[in-house]
């Protein structure tokens, strides 16, 4: 069901996009935007069941639900930004699309740092403690 | 929606040409911004209602 949805939701923005681009090429950027959110919007509601999975994973071996927010987090500003990143490519701005990435990039880090440093400190928690 | 930006496209065009042909060339310039203007604000509002949702799914 959905992904005949998704093909024919591709397929009807893509002939928009087309026709537009014959008759006016700026508006088929915007036909391009709206076909995008219009696809994205059902692989969104498919995928709420893998995140509700990975929080129940989290909740059933202990980890903190933090962990998974920062994850689920992550894994939210990659999507936006290679949606973002790919659409500049379509329109040949590959310059744009790079710096996105990369500012997506930082991002993550900036996300992940917090976790990285609780590690370390139970690292040199672990071995304080072991050779004290 | 996707529908309506095509048609806020076709229109404009098609007033664009319209207006051009008639010798009126700042109006034709005035609607093809405002024409572009419309489709903006409907990609804008369909941005909006993705960030939403992945905000809401994501729970952050």
């Amino acid at each position: 069901m959905t992904t005949e949805k998704l093909l024919l939701i591709a397929l009807i923005g893509t002939s928009v996009c087309l026709l537009l681009r014959a008759v006016r090429p700026e508006y088929a950027f915007f036909a391009a935007v709206a076909t995008g959110c219009l696809l994205l919007m059902p692989i969104l509601s498919e995928a709420l069941g893998v995140t509700e999975t990975i929080r129940a994973l989290g909740e059933r071996f202990g980890v903190s639900d933090a962990y998974a927010a920062v994850l689920l987090k992550m894994i939210a500003i990659t999507y936006l930004t290679s949606f973002g990143a790919s659409l500049c490519r379509d329109q040949g701005l590959s310059a744009l699309a790079g710096k996105l990435e990369f500012g997506g990039r930082i991002a993550v880090v900036a996300c992940a740092l917090p976790s990285l440093v609780t590690l370390l400190e139970t690292g040199v928690a672990l071995l304080e403690g072991g050779f004290s | 929606m996707l529908f309506k930006v095509a048609g806020v496209g076709l229109l404009a065009a098609v007033i664009v040409q319209l207006l051009k042909q008639n010798g009126r060339e700042e109006v034709a310039t005035v609607a093809a911004i405002v024409g572009l203007l419309i489709a903006t604000a409907l990609m804008i509002s369909m941005l909006s209602d993705l960030l939403e949702t992945i905000r809401g799914m994501f729970s952050l």
